[in-house]
Order: structure tokens, then C-alpha cells, then sequence
């Protein structure tokens, strides 16, 4: 439905973004995630026609969008900071894109919308006065009230506190989902995108690093950067596997995935035996974090709670590596 | 904006290269070259002793303006700041509101507190029996001094209470922790910490006492002449227009100078009210301080416009209404030709004409600001305030009275004067609007499906109201007030409020002075009411958006 080709932007002699390409499928909820900084929200304001690629094409539904203006693409976006009109009502800021777009019923298009997203009794309330949920909800009726084709969002929970956001996360998917809403989102945080997104976009410097399923990504992660940034540690060298291990392996780098590591007991003796000292221990609850460390490289993995006693800091341990999560990386 | 719209974005910058920097032109041509050849023998003329001697007297008067507003601005800038007490806002209010009132007003409401026909004299005369006024004031420099600290005291106040309101005490108490106190912790840490502030203050108010013109000529009944009094001088009593010229080429070259001084001390200023979590004072010593520094203010800057109140109801026997019934006839003999009331309404149009012309280009000048360089493009129109409104009148006079630009005989001639006072202001109070409007509101619109002028009228405009309104009460207050340029350019018939208040007062007769204290009545509640009105919009616009 949305296909970019090889969209290029620099501002000044920054490049932003350098030969992106992605496809989205009508109703797919995608997300694309990455650090600040990244390109991410240049990218959302390209589709959307705030800014012009400086190269590459944008095709909807196999139209060319370059020559379309913001206001006739028939988008929505929602933005960070909400943007709500501050001098109209919850219920005139719903209102605005239905009467901007010439709908026929703006009342009830305005009250439908804001009952979907649990404002049914707030219509006539200022805008200034609301909660950070009630804003972030407010801004969502308004972008959702005119039915884009397609729905971006820009860090759509990014000034909200941990609490809310946990809490409107799965609430804000099954909206798009009972809608059948093609959904762009952006943002840094992993969890957000992976509640939310049918598929992710992971971006660095401008480029788009990997785009999968949040569990492809989790289980085969690319390349270094997808790993790290997505926390699964860093990759070791061929070398440094082929001394510790004597495995043959083919590739340069790998990572170790933290799913295929355990502290080995005497019973046990599956796969790989890696020989080193806890170098740090932190209890999370429901599981305990470990930090070990072999030849000159730290792993880091949970370890769940019914395994004791965890040895103390400093102690002597053995690291057993499940072979099927040493991944090859790019 | 639309792409139709853009050319009229230029409009402003039009009007300013027309209506200012054209009349400055022809000043300059005129001064250095009356003939068409570089003539540069009758600038010599310019460094005649009595040339230099007003120049003198233009600089020493505004120092000792200076010198004497800040030094007794400065307890009572202190004591505003340390402790919060009954009446602080509205003495601060009352403050600013003697910074905006007209020129005219404030000298017809000094000769009414103690002008030789003054309530002081007449307390004092009815107390000693006496047949003349004691007290001699006008045409004394004494009086000028004591009208510019009113005028200014503002000035002074509001800039050196933000500068402290803003600080933390932090210095002051780790020099306190160090064994200072006394004078000494004023004269070896909270002066010289307040240095950026005082010479701001100070800067802003030699600029505005430099270019003092009504409160001179009211008051110093023409036995002082400064620059800018002699450039009218010189140019309508003597009709000696070249030597009007030079002179305003010295005042334009000095005034320039002095505002790239104080914009370049006021970059460290931040500007603010005075905090309002001071204390109560405690003791019967702070009760002191805050009483005299409060009843001073009250004194110098109520005391005045009670007398003009009062000196504008009262006549030989007691309270009466004659003079504000006097405004409407024709009094025979009269310096006017016209009856006054015909002044107001004059004054009344101009003001509306001002405020439609000034709002117009202002909204588009802060367009154009949002969109262009601004490096230059703020600087440009804050010019008008860097040049005084007798060169600008004088301008006019050279420059538009031939063809193509023949305005003379134009009644839009005085609200362009005004309008051109008034740009600056009005710029400075639409744009910071237009800036508060987050580029996200206007991009959500058009993401909306809002065209650019559907943005504009949808979001744009209700937005800047709020400024607007400011903009053009600002624009009809200063239109109202104006004295320096409409004398300049205003014919007997046109003649409005200020001038003919100015006319009145020069005139002998409990008559003339009964019924300039009338006006200037009208004029101060007028200017007293826009001011209200802009106060309290800007406090409310401060928790809205």
C-alpha cells in the first residue's frame, strides 16, 4: 500500500537519511525504532509531506505522492507534543480535520470518535486543562476522527510517565486493530514497539538496519547494532569462539544470544562449556541479572528465580552456551 | 500564507522606505546639500557657541535626569524586590502607567501641582497670605528634573527589579557566610552585581531624556533649549531649515549610537515582574523602609495626576464642571480657531486611522519576521524608536511636500506620523504571539487537510488575538499621546488633543488653563484605560497558553 524507494535527506551537511526503502501492507501497524536522532521522525514528516526527500520516490496505492500537498494526502498525524489547538474545545479539536475535509456529519463523525477512545463526556472540556493521558487521547481522536488511509504517529506515549504508558499501550493497539487502521508509529523505545507493532523498523544513522516481526528480531537479530541496541549483547569474534570452543564456524562475528545461556551444574553438560567469574549480580525480581565474564568478554543473562543458591560476586563459574543461539552476525 | 499573499508581506518594508527612510533622506540632503553640491560650510554654522551650548545642556540635563532618577529608584527597586507588602503591584502599576502617559499630560500635570497657578502655590499663598506664588518653578531646570524622574522612575524600576528578581541570593549569602554586611555588602557585592542592570537603566534613560521634547518646551517655557527643541525652533519660528537639518543629521547620528549601547547592555538583561513570593516585612525598621520607599512613589507619582484631576475640576469657587463645558465652545479670541472639543474628535480619528494602519503593517511586518532573516529584519523596524518623533515631523515637512509625494494637505499625514511611532510597539507585541504558536499546531492542520489560508485564519489568527489586541490598544494609546510629530505636521484645523493642550498652556487666563487641565484629564483616563485594559490582558495571557 505504502512503498518508499531510496528516500535521501540532508539538512545542510547533515546527511538524515540515506537510502531508505520500506513497504507497508494496508492495515499493518508498523514501527519504526531507533535512537535519537536516528531519522526516524524526518522520515514520518516526509510521508506525511511536511518536508520533501531530497531523492527517492513515495508511491500510495501506486500513486506518486511528490506532488500532492500536505493538506490533500488524506494522512494523519499525531505528534509528540499533541499539538491539541489550545483556543478550541476537546470536541472542536476532533471536529477540525472532519470540517477541513468537507464531512458530512461532523457531530457525529466528532462524538463516534471520541467515545472510541473513551472521551464520550470530555467534548466540552478546554484542551488546557487536561490530564497528559486525556491530551495524548484527545490528540489521537483528532488524528484518527477523519479516517486517514494512513495513520503516523510520533512518539505517540513519549511525554507520558511508565505507569500510563503501560497501561494505554495494548489499549492503543486494539484501536488500530478493531479500525483496521494502517498504522506508522515512531519511536526509541523497544518495549512501546514491541506492544504495539506488527512489524519493526530498527534505524541508525539514517538507515534502516533490519525490518522484521518484534520476535524475528529477538530471535535473529542482523547485524551488531540490531543486537546491541536491542540488548542482547555484544558480538564476539570468530577467534576469539574458535579458542574457547575449538567449534568451526563459519562468519566473522556472533552473538551469544542470552536465551541459550545458563550457569552449568554438575548434572548438566549440553553444549558448550565456557570457564569464568561472575563479574556482577543484580537481583530484578523475578529473575536475578548476571554478568560473567570470560577471557576478556561479558555476557550478560537473567536467570530465573528458582535456580539457587547464584553464586556471589567474584565466584568461579561455568557458562553453558546452547548451540543454537550462537548467531552469526553481519 | 498563500502564494497571492506574499508579495503583500513586502508592504511594511515599503511603507517604512516611503514614510522613513525617505524623510530621512531628504533631511540629510538638505543639511549637507540644500543646492544639490555637497555644501558642508553651513554645517560650520552647526558649531556656533549657542549651538554647542544647547548641546551641552541636552547632555547635562539628561544626565542629571539620569544620575538622580536612578538613585531614587534604586531603594525603592530594593525595597519592591525584598518584601512583599500592601499596594507594591499597584505602585509598580502606577509606575509604568506615568512611563506611557503623553508627554502633554505630564507636564500640564506638574505646572497643576506646582506651576506658578499650581495647588501648591495656592496652599501656600492662602497659608502665608501672600499675593504672588511662593514657589517659581517653571522655566527653572528644577522642574524639568523633577517631570523626567517622573517620567522614567518606571524605567529604572522595572529594569532593576527583574534584574534582582531574577538572581538567587546565592552571592549574597556566601558573603554574608564571609563577614560582610552593612554598606559593605551594598557597596562591595549587591552594586556591583547590579552593574549590568544600572547601566542598562541608565542607558535607556538618557535616551528617552535626550530626545525629551513636551515636558522641555511645556515646562521649561522655551528659556532652555535642547537638540530637539532647537530642531523645531529652528525649523518653524525661524523657518532657518538647513541649520534644522543639521541639527537633526547631529541628533539622528548621536540617537543611533546610543540605542546600538543599549541594545548591546541589554542582551544580558532578562526582563521580568517582580517575583511574588517575597516576604511580609518584619520589625518596625522594615516597616520604615517600606513605608518611605512606598509613600515616596505614591508621592511623586500620584500626587501629580491628583492634581490634574483636581485642578481640572476646580475654579474660583470651588468645584465646578465649566472647563469640561468650556471644550465645546468656541471662545472668542481663542489661540485655536476651533473649538478643543473639535481636538478630540481629530485625535479620536487619527488614533482609529493609526491603530487600522499600524495593526495592518505590524501583523504583516511579524509575518514577515517569522518567515525571513531576522538578523536584520528586527533591527530594521526598531528603527522608528532610535529616532525622535521631532525628526520625523520634520521629515515629513521636507520630504512629502512635493510631487510625487505630496501629503500636505492629507489628513492620513498625521497617522502615518503616528502609525510610524507606533510600528515598533505593535511589532513587538504580535510576534511574540506568532512565536508561541508551536510549528506543530500549524503542521497538525495541514495534516488535517487544512489549506494554508484555512492554517492562517484557523489557527494563526485566533492565536496572535490576544497580541493583536495589545498591538492596537498600544497603536490608539500612542496615536492619542503623540505631541513631538504632530506639532510638526498638524494644520490649526487638525490640530489634536496634545497640541491643543500644549497651545492652551502657553496661553495666560484661568480659561486656557482650566481648560487644558480638562483635556489632559480626557487624555489621561483615555491612555489610563489602555493601559488597564493592556495590563490585564497580558497578566491573564501569562497562565493561558
Amino acid at each position: 500500500m505504502l512503498r518508499l524507494h531510496e528516500i535521501c535527506k540532508s539538512f545542510g551537511d547533515t546527511q538524515v537519511l540515506s537510502n531508505v526503502s520500506l513497504e507497508l501492507q494496508n492495515g499493518e501497524i508498523v514501527c519504526l525504532l531507533g535512537p535519537s536522532g536516528c531519522g526516524k521522525t524526518t522520515l514520518l514528516r516526509i510521508i506525511a509531506g511536511l518536508e520533501a526527500p531530497d531523492a527517492g520516490e513515495i508511491r500510495f496505492k501506486d500513486r506518486e505522492l511528490a506532488e500532492v500537498p500536505v493538506h490533500e494526502r488524506n494522512f494523519g498525524l499525531m505528534f509528540q507534543d499533541h499539538a491539541l489547538f489550545p483556543h478550541m474545545t476537546v470536541a472542536q479539536n476532533v471536529a477540525f480535520g472532519l470540517r477541513m475535509r468537507g464531512h458530512e456529519k461532523v457531530e457525529d463523525g466528532t462524538r463516534a470518535t471520541l467515545s472510541l477512545v473513551g472521551l464520550q463526556n470530555m467534548g466540552q472540556r478546554d484542551v488546557n486543562s487536561l490530564s497528559g493521558g486525556e491530551q495524548q487521547r484527545v490528540a489521537l481522536a483528532r488524528s484518527l476522527a477523519p479516517r486517514p488511509s494512513l495513520l503516523m504517529l510520533d512518539e505517540p506515549l513519549g511525554s507520558l510517565d511508565a505507569g500510563l504508558r503501560e497501561r494505554l499501550l495494548p489499549e492503543l493497539r486494539q484501536i488500530f486493530v478493531e479500525t483496521g487502521q494502517t498504522v506508522i508509529t515512531v519511536t526509541h523505545d523497544q518495549q512501546e514497539a514491541n506492544a504495539i507493532a506488527d512489524r519493526i523498523a530498527i534505524m541508525n544513522n539514517g538507515r534502516i538496519e533490519q525490518y522484521d516481526s518484534p520476535q524475528v528480531l529477538y530471535a535473529r537479530p542482523r547485524n551488531a547494532f540490531v543486537a546491541a541496541f536491542l540488548g542482547l549483547g555484544n558480538p564476539v569474534r570468530r577467534e576469539w569462539l574458535v579458542a574457547q570452543t575449538g567449534a568451526t564456524l563459519e562468519g566473522h562475528s556472533f552473538l551469544l544470544h542470552p536465551a541459550g545461556m545458563r550457569l552449568a551444574n554438575a548434572a548438566g553438560n549440553a553444549g558448550i562449556m565456557l570457564d569464568g567469574n561472575l563479574a556482577q549480580r543484580s537481583y530484578e525480581g523475578e529473575s536475578w541479572r548476571l554478568a560473567v565474564r570470560v577471557a576478556g568478554e561479558t555476557f550478560r543473562f537473567r536467570l530465573p528465580l528458582e535456580v539457587s543458591p547464584v553464586p556471589e560476586a567474584g565466584a568461579k563459574v561455568r557458562l553453558q552456551i546452547d548451540r543454537d543461539w550462537i548467531l552469526p552476525l553481519e | 500564507m498563500t502564494r497571492l499573499a506574499r508579495p503583500l508581506l513586502l508592504l511594511p518594508l515599503l511603507f517604512l522606505a516611503l514614510f522613513y527612510v525617505w524623510p530621512l533622506l531628504s533631511i540629510l540632503v538638505l543639511g549637507l546639500a540644500p543646492d544639490g553640491t555637497l555644501a558642508l560650510e553651513q554645517l560650520r554654522q552647526l558649531f556656533s557657541p549657542w549651538h554647542l551650548n544647547v548641546l551641552a545642556f541636552t547632555i547635562v540635563q539628561a544626565l542629571l535626569s539620569t544620575a538622580i532618577t536612578i538613585a531614587l529608584a534604586l531603594p525603592a527597586a530594593w525595597v519592591c524586590v525584598r518584601w512583599s507588602f500592601p499596594g507594591r503591584s499597584m505602585l509598580l502599576s502606577l509606575s509604568t502607567l506615568a512611563f506611557v502617559l503623553p508627554t502633554v499630560v505630564v507636564a500640564a500635570a506638574f505646572s497643576a501641582l506646582i506651576g506658578s497657578r499650581g495647588l501648591v502655590n495656592d496652599l501656600l499663598r492662602q497659608m502665608l497670605a501672600l499675593d504672588g506664588a511662593p514657589l517659581r518653578l517653571e522655566g527653572t531646570l528644577a522642574i524639568i528634573l523633577i517631570a523626567h524622574v517622573f517620567y522614567n522612575f518606571a524605567v529604572a524600576l522595572r529594569i532593576i527589579t527583574g534584574y534582582w528578581a531574577n538572581r538567587s541570593t546565592m552571592h549574597e549569602d556566601a558573603a554574608r557566610v564571609l563577614g560582610a554586611q552593612g554598606w559593605r555588602l551594598w557597596w562591595e557585592v549587591r552594586l556591583p552585581l547590579l552593574r549590568p542592570a544600572l547601566l542598562a537603566a541608565a542607558a535607556l534613560i538618557f535616551i528617552f531624556t535626550f530626545t525629551s521634547f513636551g515636558v522641555i518646551v511645556i515646562l521649561g517655557e522655551l528659556r532652555f533649549s535642547t537638540l530637539e527643541v532647537e530642531i523645531y525652533l529652528q525649523a518653524v519660528n525661524l523657518f532657518n531649515l538647513p541649520v534644522a537639518a543639521g541639527l537633526s543629521i547631529v541628533q539622528i547620528t548621536l540617537m543611533f549610537v546610543l540605542m546600538l549601547v543599549y541594545s548591546r547592555l541589554r542582551q544580558r538583561l532578562p526582563m521580568a515582574l517582580v517575583a511574588a513570593q517575597a516576604p511580609r516585612p518584619q520589625g518596625w525598621r522594615q516597616w520604615l523602609a517600606v513605608s518611605a520607599a512606598g509613600g515616596f512613589m505614591l508621592i511623586l507619582l500620584a500626587a501629580p495626576l491628583l492634581a490634574l484631576v483636581i485642578r481640572s475640576l476646580s475654579g474660583a469657587e470651588g468645584l465646578t464642571g465649566a472647563w469640561y463645558a468650556a471644550l465645546s465652545q468656541d471662545v472668542r479670541g481663542s489661540v485655536l480657531f476651533v473649538p478643543p472639543v473639535q481636538a478630540v474628535g481629530n485625535s479620536l480619528f487619527f488614533a482609529l486611522c493609526t491603530t487600522a494602519i499600524a495593526l495592518v503593517l505590524g501583523l504583516l511586518a511579524a509575518s514577515l519576521m517569522q518567515r525571513g532573516n531576522r538578523r536584520w529584519l528586527d533591527p530594521l523596524f526598531m528603527l522608528p524608536l532610535a529616532t525622535s518623533a521631532v525628526t520625523l515631523g520634520f521629515g515629513f515637512i521636507v520630504a512629502l511636500d512635493e510631487p510625487p509625494l505630496d501629503l500636505r494637505a492629507s489628513p492620513l499625514l498625521i497617522p502615518i506620523a503616528h502609525s510610524l511611532v507606533a510600528l515598533p510597539f505593535v511589532v513587538r507585541s504580535i510576534l511574540p504571539a506568532l512565536d508561541s504558536i508551536s510549528p506543530s499546531l500549524r503542521e497538525s492542520a495541514s495534516v488535517l487537510g487544512a489549506t494554508p489560508w484555512q492554517v492562517w485564519r484557523q489557527i494563526d489568527l485566533p492565536l496572535v488575538s490576544r497580541g493583536l489586541l495589545v498591538a492596537a490598544i498600544f497603536a490608539f494609546t500612542i496615536s492619542m499621546g503623540e505631541f513631538g510629530a504632530s506639532l510638526f505636521i498638524a494644520r490649526p484645523a487638525n490640530a489634536t488633543i496634545p497640541v491643543v493642550i500644549y497651545r492652551l498652556l502657553g496661553q495666560p487666563g484661568t480659561m486656557n488653563m482650566g481648560q487644558a487641565m480638562a483635556m489632559s484629564v480626557i487624555l489621561l483616563l483615555t491612555c489610563g484605560l489602555g493601559f488597564a485594559v493592556i495590563e490585564r490582558v497580558q497578566r491573564a495571557g501569562n497562565g493561558a497558553f
